[in-house]
């Protein structure tokens, strides 16, 4: 049984075709990515996946459950969770406060209303362990809106990470980091352990070509192409509507 | 992984190694301060009423009551980011429950007290359920419309005296414990009881897994969503829990003032409860007293001298925000840090 199907999903915004017959299928452990050019339809998507707008028609399952219409929150305890490509963070507080939330989500604990919160050794422990795995163990105590662009994008994919997600949906997690950044996000990705799912959406080549094995083009809402990194590259459509321009970019600095 | 989550509902036992850790230094600094704040404040409001006259004994009473209500409102204000104009109509639920079952139905006052809280409990969850679901100015609104309700409910109700009120209300029967509440000193006392026992559960409640979520709701709800929160459930109980404390600031009032009228539920009273909270500082847990007792003070002060005494309130709370970053909580922080640091360095 595939660990997330996404079946015949479409959606339209008035007359505006977003979405069109979207398909996948991932198994346990995939790395798997999402590109296309801007306005392909790529956070639609992840949006109709993760719950904040409904798709117009088709069937989304994680583990054979049907979880089509779920509200946000019903999505992620049914074990898919995902970042924005916006920092949506807690800015008031602290690293380990936010993971400690995260990581507090899915355990008994939340109900408590009359235990201290600090008491709870075992929330700490695993918001620790986020933190050293999303290399942010130094700025444990700091305050969220002190941290780095590139911290917060850390902090980001730990606070998905740290709902302990079947799937886990990255919505962008390069966007706008230095190549400095970008490089602790990839080695952050590559060893994120493979009992968990990994759906990917990305515009920098380097992270998806370094990260996924799978690759699905976009384009006004439709797949262009879907396979490994190598077809997907020979794929003369997706070289016209995306790779091609890219490419091209790089020729034209690399002359001058 | 397993492991941990398992244990994680389970509080550490003391000899856990994780004491040893930063994190729980820090905490328990932290609780030390809390508990050296507590406890002097305690001394003080123990030894002030012994030492003041009787006029001063009555406005402290006021001070703590209204110290009730406003760190209930601040639990919605501060912790979850919610802001009520509503609050003041819970209060006038729990003065007339009181009013009612003690002086027209002739029940024991600690049980209309009881009776009291928990129908401002159940009605404020009721109107939270209701009201979360809006954000902003919508549930400023929301609020402020429920609170009209119930303030044209009393205003209209013949059987509590319409807008006259209800004179002759009781105290609470302290005769077991060979007190009379009628003296402003054990009605004082009483209220201080009252006042210690709702700070002590306030200050589980935030320090609590639940009371964490709520300040993660007032950082960033969409996160709190993404994360697997059902937002709604957390914040009308936070709108309930505030309620109730609302309610038993209500029917202690009653008693310290002896009567009702509808005048407690207007929404100027809710408002004037949020300028308690802002003057103090919502961001720190005693905050909201310091604006409470600010508020008594200041008022008993200058209507003494002036008619238009609500126009220098008002220029003192424009002065307090303008300058006081944090409110008057925040100035009194910024100060202790100054001094240690001051004494880091000699």
């Amino acid at each position: 049984m595939s660990q997330l199907a996404i079946s015949n999903i479409s959606k339209s915004f008035g007359a505006l075709r977003v979405i069109d017959q979207f398909d996948l299928e991932l198994a346990v452990g995939d790395r798997h990515a999402i590109i296309g050019p801007n306005g392909a339809g790529k956070t639609t998507l992840f949006n109709m996946i993760s719950g904040w707008i409904p798709p117009d028609t088709g069937r989304i399952e994680v583990e054979g459950l049907d979880i089509t219409g779920y509200a946000p929150q019903a999505v992620t305890k049914a074990g898919l969770a995902r970042s924005f490509q916006k920092n949506t963070l807690f800015d008031g507080l602290t690293v380990a406060e936010s993971l400690r939330l995260a990581v507090q989500a899915h355990s008994p604990v939340r109900f408590n209303f009359l235990q201290s919160a600090r008491l709870f050794g075992g929330l700490h422990q695993r918001a620790h362990e986020i933190a050293r795995q999303m290399e942010l163990e130094d700025a444990f105590e700091a305050q969220v809106s002190t941290l780095s662009y590139g911290q917060k994008r850390q902090l980001e994919v730990g606070m998905a990470l740290a709902c302990s997600p079947k799937i886990l949906l990255l919505d962008e997690p390069a966007a706008g980091t230095s190549p400095a950044e970008r490089a602790t996000l990839m080695r952050l990705l590559t060893t994120l352990p493979d009992t968990v799912t990994l759906l990917l959406v990305e515009h920098d080549m380097d992270v998806v070509f370094g990260v996924c094995s799978r690759i699905t083009v976009l384009n006004y809402g439709r797949v262009v192409a879907s396979g490994t990194p190598d077809e997907v590259r020979r794929d003369p459509e997706v070289r016209a509507a995306y790779l091609g321009e890219s490419a091209g970019h790089e020729h034209e600095r690399a002359d001058t | 992984m397993e492991q941990t989550r398992e244990d994680s509902w389970r509080p550490d036992s003391d000899d856990d190694e994780s004491r040893h850790d930063p994190l729980f230094r820090i905490a328990a600094a932290d609780r030390r301060n809390f508990l050296l704040v507590s406890a002097v404040g305690l001394a003080f409001l123990v030894v002030l009423p012994l030492v003041v006259g009787e006029y001063y004994v009555s406005l402290l009473s006021e001070i703590l009551i209204f110290g009730i209500l406003v760190s209930g409102v601040n639990l919605l204000l501060g912790y979850t980011g919610l802001v009520s104009l509503g609050h003041a109509s819970f209060m006038g639920l729990g003065a007339y429950v009181t009013a009612v079952l003690a002086a027209l139905l002739g029940y024991p006052v600690w049980i209309s007290m009881l009776a009291s809280m928990v129908i401002s409990l159940v009605i404020a969850y009721a109107v939270g359920l209701l009201s979360v679901r809006t954000k902003g100015v919508q549930f400023l609104l929301i609020t402020l419309a429920f609170g009209q309700m119930f303030h044209a409910i009393a205003e209209k109700t013949r059987y509590t005296g319409g807008d006259d009120g209800m004179t002759n209300i009781p105290r609470v029967d302290l005769s077991f414990f060979g007190l009379d509440a009628n003296e402003d000193h054990v009605f004082y006392f009483f209220v201080l009881l009252c006042f210690a026992v709702s700070i002590l559960i306030l200050r589980m409640i935030v320090d609590s897994p639940f009371g964490r979520s709520l300040v993660g709701i007032r950082e960033n709800e969409k996160r709190m969503l993404a994360m697997g929160y059902s937002t709604f459930p957390y914040k009308a109980l936070a709108f309930g829990v505030s309620g109730m404390l609302a309610g038993l600031a209500g029917c202690l009032w009653v008693q310290h003032s002896f009567f009702v009228n509808p005048h407690i539920m207007t929404w100027q009273m809710s408002g004037e409860a949020l300028l308690m909270v802002i003057i103090g500082g919502s961001r720190h847990f005693y905050g909201p007293l310091l604006g409470a007792a600010f508020y008594v003070l200041a008022k008993d002060f200058l209507s003494d001298i002036t008619d238009a005494y609500l126009m220098f309130f008002g220029l003192l709370f424009v002065f307090v925000v303008a300058f006081f970053h944090g409110g008057l909580a925040g100035f009194a922080a910024k100060i202790g840090e100054r001094l240690q640091q001051g004494r880091g360095r000699s």
